[in-house]
């Protein structure tokens, strides 16, 4: 995890796992419920509280399924508020743009906004 | 003044300074016909490239579907270096979609052009393949589902290719 200048930036593949797996924890490794209780949940409360932004890198992995990507930053949403974590996080995603779009499309749904 | 008879009723004269007017009126017509054409063969220049990823997105959707049909042909377990392989094609194929997205913005025909229809397309097809394939390696008896999502996404960009052409 580094920090800037307002901004603590997270890379998924290095510092999580290059292999992102299903939506729950039962279901398997690296699920995104374990990414969110473990990462996104703590950057999220430093953010808000340091008044921070979070930038998240997607870059490096594998590649995500659909329900890992809601399951962390949708769970998140449902949990907190979901203009308050699209406030909180950045995305990176160079390998494939289209899923910022995805995640915040997540994120917005995830109170049925 | 030039002073060119008369003709009957009519009399033809013309001075110099309507001469010039003249001019200037064919110049600027020209000169405005130049600019509209040049308009005109960007904007043929940008829909013929908006065609050409138009195919490349559907050869890409064809390698997805060649790809589900090799690997797991009847639904079933998908080997790790399988499932890497088909989400690597989810990839290309998303990226794809993309590039037309980004040259539709560049072109200005972003709103005419029915791209959430693939948008929402590609993401039922994610869910479908990505989901599986993380939770246990294997798509199951979902391979149909999969081919009837695959035609519904080919058809929206055959039809946004249509309304590229219409426009």
């Amino acid at each position: 995890m580094k920090v800037a200048e307002h901004t603590l930036s997270f890379n998924i593949a290095a510092e999580f796992t290059r292999t992102p797996g299903p939506r729950y924890i039962s279901e398997g490794a690296f699920s995104g419920e374990e990414f969110r209780e473990r990462f996104l949940k703590p950057l999220f409360e430093k953010a808000v509280e340091e008044d921070l932004i979070v930038s998240i890198d997607l870059d490096g992995g594998y590649g995500y399924a659909p329900s890992f990507l809601e399951e962390s930053f949708g769970g998140l949403a449902r949990e907190y508020n979901p203009e308050a974590v699209i406030r909180a996080f950045r995305w990176k995603s160079d390998e494939e743009p289209y899923l910022i779009e995805s995640i915040v499309g997540y994120i917005r749904k995830a109170r049925g906004g | 003044m030039a002073d060119f008879h008369s003709w009957g009723p009519i009399e033809w004269k013309i001075s110099l300074g309507e001469i010039a007017n003249a001019f200037a009126v064919a110049c600027t017509g020209w000169y405005v016909a130049r600019i509209i054409e040049k308009q005109h063969a960007n904007q043929r220049a940008l829909k013929d490239l908006i065609a050409f990823l138009c195919r490349e997105c559907l050869d890409h959707l064809a390698a997805l579907s060649q790809l589900l049909e090799q690997h797991s042909p009847n639904g079933g377990a998908v080997s790790a270096d399988g499932s890497r392989a088909i989400v690597r094609s989810l990839q290309r194929f998303s990226n794809s979609i993309h590039s037309i997205e980004i040259a539709a913005k560049k072109a200005s025909i972003i709103d005419r052009l029915p791209l959430e229809k693939v948008k929402s397309n590609l993401e039922t097809l994610r869910t479908q393949i990505a989901d599986p394939l993380a939770e246990a390696h294997t798509l199951d008896s979902s391979i149909r589902q999969i081919e009837g999502v695959i035609r519904l996404t080919r058809e929206s960009i055959i039809e946004l290719e249509i309304m590229l052409h219409s426009k």
